[in-house]
This record gives structure tokens, C-alpha cells and sequence, in this order.
């Protein structure tokens, strides 16, 4: 089935998105970058420039290059006045009052610039799909009014898509959090981006999205925000040097570049420093821009800008005929949302409510739209909901140690088999202990059941193979079997139910081992010493007997000492620096006896003993739980 | 009133086109499953097919973040070079060759300088910071590089910053 995207058509960049294998995915553009400038350019020799590239050239084709026709769509030019003046390239009036662009004596209607950046768009998300796009959702502003909805349209249309919805900006960004599927509440959306401030009230519930209000300032952005710093900095270098880097266009380029990298990481450090060497000279020589700039300055800077953002707040609120109590869900959207600043306003103006905000904000209008691209559709319905195992689940295996063969968050249904061995020669069973937990050691996790398997071929410790399979289906139901792939006998039980625990008690077992990971990890790590301090005396023990009068006597004392030593240590419990001293001096021993002249070919290299010794089972009946 | 015969005969009809009915349900179903676990299977192929050139674009793109820091060292110690003032002829010669060895390093990873001047001003490699007016090179050309542009391999690092000649 064809694919639909989700478009956010922005004023200054645009974002598409789609929906698939059950979540959203931003498209990357063929330049590599996952926003794309809502820019079109015309140039002299008749070609046509979209995005990035268009936007490069816009200092020397002002006039042939249309950014922000966002502004202009589905308009009367009685209406643009304001933008019109601003504009650095031509705005007319057409037939019966609408607004065109007047592009070396042509003329564009503002939808026709949008559809080449939704066609641009698509293009690119066609080509990341491998497949044709023709179906998208597009978003407007919530104040975007019929003509301006029915402008966007048309945009889509010239640009040969499907447009399944046009949804609003805010409405998308709700989605995004699916906040459409918690019942009645009231959400305020922020959206706070790079050249303009929206701030919407939404009626939410039954998957009916409604604005009660917006408001905003359409010339309030991020960009603002990066001119306050330029400012500073250059009027400090100003005053240290007295010379003037906002007449110089090298420096001055350097100086915005500086300030946006500034303000950025300002969001996640209280202080950055602003390194520019040789911004400029004088006759004394070269000049270095080298300063500091806090957090705390920074918000000083910025403060009546940050302030600009409380009016339109409270004035949608007012429309609303709401009170901050009202508000349940708080979304943050555009990227200047980052900004811890007004992250705190945001709270503060809300009442203290904690923020949506882990989906990104320069994409979350984006996502929104995707999903609603995906019910409309159907991708979104067909997608069967798969679960997943809430714990690890795992069997016990030598010394008490928990292994896990499936573990938590495995989509199910999931099959995993695991290879173990017999601990003892000639073993008759192994006992399978089914476990489910996060703990290292098996005695800190749930077993939901346990079985014998009897009848295992006699051999040699290490080199019987036991297949345990591990099989939950998509209702949860787990299926263990052991297999001795000798005698071909098997063994198995069905577990239902290994999914159905509570929230409360998974994330408790979750948060518990967490608490013990350090301890457990000792204890694990000393059992597994322990293991292998006890295959390698098993191993030596053959060898000794395997080469019989052929090993110097001295070594054989020396072998057979370390034996039992090393038992002695485990026997004991000795601290791990012992087990582990041994087990070198042991694995000395060893090497210099294969290595020696009278070795001759013996039994292969010991195999993990993991399932426990048969000796310790003590409790072989069925015990679901 | 018992007429087993004739009340047996619909029956047994209906019966048949029941099994008949269901059969073709099955069927159909069966069909759709088919139909569903294909797509399934080719999703997930093509989804892993996407995701193994996505981790090689994740990996491209941050040794490119990378890199592009490390030009801006280069830019600088360009600046250097091209300063006037007093400085030892010799602490010239030693930032000269520290800016060798950074774009050594940057040539084994595959990146090479574009040389923008007396161009004509292409925006797939140029962004244009302003105008200029030049006696040395014609209208619509690089009169000024600000900055350089990088490559690699046929990939753009970063655009030049240029003044464009009136």
C-alpha cells in the first residue's frame, strides 16, 4: 500500500514524516538535513531553487527569492500590508484583490511557491521510501481561516498530492503525544519556533480535537532571540577595542553564527564561551574575540523578548474562558521551547504543570501529522499492536545464576533456544527452573515453573548439549522445553499468564534491580569464578588420568594438590581473590601440561556447564505460578 | 406431523451451502493472511535494508559534525596565516605548518577545500553573505571567500561564504 506522509508547511522550515512499522520516522531531505527552508528561488537563467540551496543565494537574488509565503497564502492583498513592506521581493495585487509575487515581470500566486516546497518534500520522501507519495496530511496555524485552509489545498493540489486532511499545527502536535486517547482535557500548545509564536487551547477527548482559543505574536522567534546576543557582543567588542564588527559583513556573519551556537547550548550548560580569533585588526594588529557568556546573562539579554510571550498567553486564556486550574496537558513545540528560560515562564505562567516535551519540538508537528496520515490511511488501524515481554525470562543455571534467554521488552511472539550442558559426568536429569526478573542471581526472581528432564544420555560433564527452548506466543503463553539431543527425549511446560503482572509490581521489580545491580553483580561474578575454578579442576583431573604414568611425577603431586586446594576454596567459600589466584595457578598447570612433549590427543576443550548440578534438585514438581 | 424426507432434503442443501460458504470464507481468509504475512516479511526486509544504510548515514554524520569543527581550526589558523602584525617569521612558518598537518588529517578522511574565488557564484557550493563591487573579477562571481567550502568526497561539508561582484 502506498504510503502517506505527514507535512508540516512551515513559515520558515518545513518537516515531513511518516508512519510506519508502527512509529513515526522524520524524513531526512536529499541534502541530508531533517528540516528543509520553506524557501523557492527563481534564477536569472529560469531555473528553480527550492530549500537549502535557494536559501544561499537569497542575499544576491532578494528579489526573485520567496521565503515566509506562508504569510501571504490564501490572503487579500488589503490584507498584507505590514508583510508586504518587508518583503525584499514584489508583492502585487492580482485579479479581484488576491495576493501574487511579481517574479521578473511573472506572476506567482503564494500557493504555487508552497507546492514547489511540498513537491520538494515529497520528492525527497518518495526517494527515502523507495515508493511514490501521493497521499499527506498538511498542517495549518489554528488562526489559518478558510481561504487560507483552502489556499493550502491548493498548494497540495498543484503540487499533484492527494491531501487526505489539513489539519491544524496544534491539533498535530497533540497527536504526537496521543493525547487525543486520554479522555476529555483541555491542552495548551506552545509553540515557540524560529520566527513566530503561537499559543492554542485545545478542547481534547474521544478523538475529537477542538481550538477553544489562540493567539500569538507572528514576529516573535528564535532569530530575535540570536540578534540580542550579536548585539551584545559587538557593542562589548565595541567598547574593549572600539572598533566595529557590525560594519564588517565577515565578522558580522561569524558574530550570528556564534551567537545561535551560543544560545543553543545554553540550553544544556549555565556558561559557554564565544571563541573568535582574528575577527578583526587594527594598526596595532590582529584582534581576538574572546568572551564568556552565562545563562544568567543570557536571559538578562533576552529578558523583554521572553516577557513579549506572557500577553498572548493570557489572552488566549481569557478567550478561552479558562483559568490556569483548567488547563490538564501542557505540549511544547518549535525549537526556541529549548530555551530553559521559557521553559520556566511556560510552568510558571501554567500553574507549576510539567511540559510535554520528549518529542522534538522542531518535529513534533510533523509527527502529529504522520499519524494522522497513518488512521487516514488505515496503516495505523492495520498495525496489529504487538506486546512485549514486560521482565527478562530466563532458567536457572550453575550456582544459582539467573540466565536470561529471552529478555524484557522483547516484542513477542518470540522463540529462543540456548544450548546448555550437564555439570557432572554422567548425569542423569537437569532440573529447569523458569524464571522471570531482572535480579542476577535466580533466587531474587519469580520462577513461574520448573521440570525435570530425565534420562540424558550418560557422558562426560561439559559434553551432553540440552536445548532449552523458550517459546511465548502473542497471548503471553509461554512454552519451555528441554531436549537431549543425544537421546532425542524432551520435556516441556506451558506457562500462562508470564505477561499479565501488574504496573505497580513490574516496575518494582525493575527498580530493585536496579538497586541490587552492584551486589548482584558481585555475586554473580564470584559464581561464576567459582564455575570455572570447578571445570578447571574437572579438566585437570582428566588430564592427570588421561596421561597417566606419562606426567613427571612432581607435576602430577603438583596437579593433584591444586585439585584440591581449589575444592577446598569453593567448598569454604573462600573470597574471590583465592578462587581466582588458584584458578591461575591452576590454568599454569594445565597449559604446561598440554604443552609438554608426552601430550597426546585427549578429549576436546570443556563445554559451559550452566544448568545446575543434579544434585541440588530438590524440588522437581510442577509449579506454575 | 413427522416428514423426515422432506424436511431432510432443504436441510441437507442448506447444510452443503453452509460448508460450501465456509469453506470459501476460509479460504478467502487464508488468502488474506497470506496476503498479510508477505507484506509483513517484505517490510521487515526492507525495513532492516533501511536501517543498515541508516546506521551508515548515522556514522557518516557524525564523523562529519566532527569534521566540519575541525575546519573551523583550520579557518582560524588560516586567519593567522593571513594576519598582519608583528609576529617572528618563524612562528608564521610553525603555524603554517600546523595547518599542513590538520589538513593531512583531513585529506585521509577523504575531505579536500574547494577554491571559490573568481568562480561563478553556484549555490550548491556558495552562500552568498552579501555583494561586492570588484575590478578584478567580473559580475556574478566570487569576489570575496569568507569562508571555504569543504568536501567530501562528493558530499558538501560545509558551503563557502562568499561576497558576490555587483
Amino acid at each position: 500500500m502506498a504510503k502517506a506522509v505527514g507535512i508540516d508547511l512551515g513559515t520558515t522550515n518545513s518537516v515531513v514524516a511518516v508512519w510506519e512499522q508502527g512509529k513515526v520516522t522524520v524524513i531526512s531531505n536529499a541534502e541530508g538535513s531533517r528540516t528543509t527552508p520553506s524557501v523557492v528561488a527563481f534564477t536569472k537563467d529560469g531555473g528553480r531553487l527550492v530549500g537549502q540551496i535557494a536559501r544561499r543565494q537569497s542575499v544576491i537574488n532578494p528579489e526573485n527569492t520567496i521565503y515566509s509565503s506562508k504569510r501571504f497564502i490564501g490572503r487579500k492583498y488589503s490584507e498584507v500590508d505590514a508583510e508586504s513592506k518587508i518583503a525584499p521581493y514584489k508583492v502585487v495585487e492580482g485579479k479581484d484583490g488576491v495576493v501574487r509575487f511579481d517574479i521578473q515581470g511573472k506572476l506567482y500566486a503564494p500557493q504555487e511557491i508552497s507546492s514547489l516546497v511540498l513537491q520538494k518534500l515529497v520528492n525527497d520522501a518518495s526517494k527515502y521510501l523507495g515508493e511514490k507519495v501521493k497521499d499527506v496530511v498538511i498542517t495549518v496555524p489554528a488562526y489559518f481561516n478558510d481561504a487560507q485552509r483552502q489556499a493550502t489545498k491548493e498548494a497540495g493540489t498543484i503540487a499533484g498530492l492527494n491531501i487526505l486532511r489539513i489539519i491544524n499545527e496544534p491539533t498535530a502536535a497533540s497527536l504526537a503525544y496521543g493525547l487525543d486517547k486520554k479522555g476529555s482535557e483541555t491542552v495548551l500548545v506552545f509553540d515557540f519556533g524560529g520566527g513566530t509564536f503561537d499559543v492554542s487551547i485545545l478542547d481534547v477527548g474521544e478523538g475529537v480535537i477542538e481550538v477553544r482559543s489562540t493567539n500569538g505574536d507572528t514576529h516573535l522567534g528564535g532569530d530575535d532571540l540570536d540578534n540580542k546576543i550579536v548585539d551584545w557582543m559587538a557593542t562589548e567588542f565595541k567598547n574593549n577595542y572600539g572598533v566595529d564588527l557590525t560594519k564588517d559583513k565577515q565578522a558580522l556573519q561569524r558574530l550570528y553564527e556564534a551567537a545561535e551556537k551560543a544560545k543553543c547550548e545554553l540550553s544544556s550548560v549555565a556558561e559557554t564561551s564565544i571563541n573568535l580569533p582574528f575577527i578583526t585588526a587594527d594598526a596595532q594588529g590582529p584582534k581576538h574575540l574572546d568572551m564568556k557568556l552565562t545563562r544568567a546573562k543570557f536571559e538578562a539579554l533576552v529578558n523583554d523578548l521572553i516577557t513579549r510571550l506572557e500577553g498572548p498567553f493570557k489572552q488566549a486564556l481569557s478567550d478561552a474562558k479558562l483559568s490556569i486550574r483548567d488547563i490538564d496537558e501542557v505540549v511544547l513545540v518549535g525549537g526556541s521551547t529549548r530555551i530553559p528560560a521559557v521553559q520556566n515562564l511556560v510552568r510558571s505562567l501554567t500553574g507549576g504543570k510539567e511540559p510535554n516535551q520528549t518529542v522534538n519540538p522542531d518535529e513534533v508537528v510533523a509527527v502529529g501529522a504522520a499519524i494522522q496520515a497513518g488512521v487516514l490511511a488505515g496503516e495505523v488501524k492495520q498495525v496489529v499492536l504487538l506486546d512485549v515481554t514486560p521482565l527478562s525470562l530466563g532458567v536457572e543455571t550453575m550456582g544459582g545464576v539467573m540466565t536470561k534467554i529471552i529478555e524484557r521488552n522483547t516484542t513477542i511472539p518470540a522463540r529462543r533456544s540456548e544450548i546448555f550442558s550437564t555439570a557432572e559426568d554422567n548425569q542423569p536429569a537437569v532440573d529447569i527452573n523458569v524464571l522471570q526478573g531482572e535480579r542476577e542471581m535466580a533466587q531474587d526472581n519469580r520462577t513461574l515453573g520448573n521440570f525435570k528432564l530425565e534420562g540424558i544420555a550418560p557422558a562426560p560433564r561439559g559434553t551432553s548439549q540440552i536445548e532449552v527452548t523458550f517459546d511465548i506466543d502473542a497471548n503471553g503463553i509461554l512454552n519451555v522445553g528441554a531436549k537431549d539431543k543425544a537421546t532425542g527425549k524432551e520435556q516441556k511446560i506451558t506457562i500462562s499468564g508470564s505477561t499479565t503482572l501488574g504496573k505497580d509490581e513490574i516496575d518494582r521489580m525493575i527498580k530493585d534491580a536496579d538497586l541490587h545491580a552492584a551486589e548482584d553483580r558481585g555475586r554473580k561474578e564470584k559464581v561464576e569464578a567459582k564455575n570455572e575454578a570447578d571445570g578447571l579442576a574437572y579438566q585437570m583431573e582428566r588430564q592427570l588420568k588421561d596421561l597417566g604414568d606419562r606426567v613427571p611425577i612432581h607435576e602430577k603431586a603438583r596437579g593433584e594438590q591444586l585439585i584440591v586446594d581449589i575444592r577446598q576454596a569453593i567448598k569454604d567459600d573462600a573470597d574471590i581473590q583465592r578462587i581466582k589466584s588458584l584458578t591461575s595457578d591452576l590454568q599454569q598447570a594445565l597449559s604446561s601440561l598440554s604443552s609438554a612433549t608426552y601430550q597426546e590427543a585427549t578429549g576436546g576443550p570443556a563445554q559451559p556447564q550452566r544448568p545446575r548440578k543434579d544434585d541440588d534438585v530438590v524440588d522437581a514438581e510442577f509449579n506454575e505460578k | 406431523m413427522d416428514h423426515p424426507k422432506k424436511m431432510a432434503t432443504p436441510d441437507e442443501g442448506d447444510e452443503a451451502r453452509t460448508s460450501d460458504d465456509r469453506l470459501k470464507d476460509l479460504e478467502k481468509q487464508l488468502l488474506e493472511k497470506e496476503d498479510l504475512y508477505l507484506r509483513t516479511l517484505a517490510d521487515m526486509d526492507n525495513y532492516r535494508k533501511r536501517m543498515d544504510r541508516e546506521i551508515k548515514e548515522v556514522e557518516t554524520k557524525t564523523r562529519k559534525a566532527l569534521l566540519i569543527e575541525l575546519i573551523e581550526v583550520v579557518d582560524n589558523l588560516e586567519r593567522a596565516i593571513d594576519s598582519k602584525g608583528k609576529c617572528a617569521v618563524s612562528m608564521k612558518e610553525g603555524i603554517r605548518a600546523i595547518h599542513r598537518q590538520v589538513l593531512g588529517i583531513l585529506n585521509r578522511y577523504g575531505v579536500v577545500q574547494l577554491e571559490s574565488l573568481g568562480k561563478e557564484f553556484d549555490p550548491r557550493y556558495h552562500e552568498a553573505a552579501g555583494m561586492i563591487e570588484s575590478k578584478d573579477f567580473p559580475a556574478g562571481t566570487v569576489g570575496v571567500e569568507m569562508r571555504k567550502a569543504y568536501l567530501m568526497g562528493e558530499d558538501m561539508l560545509r558551503p563557502a561564504h562568499v561576497l558576490v561582484v555587483v
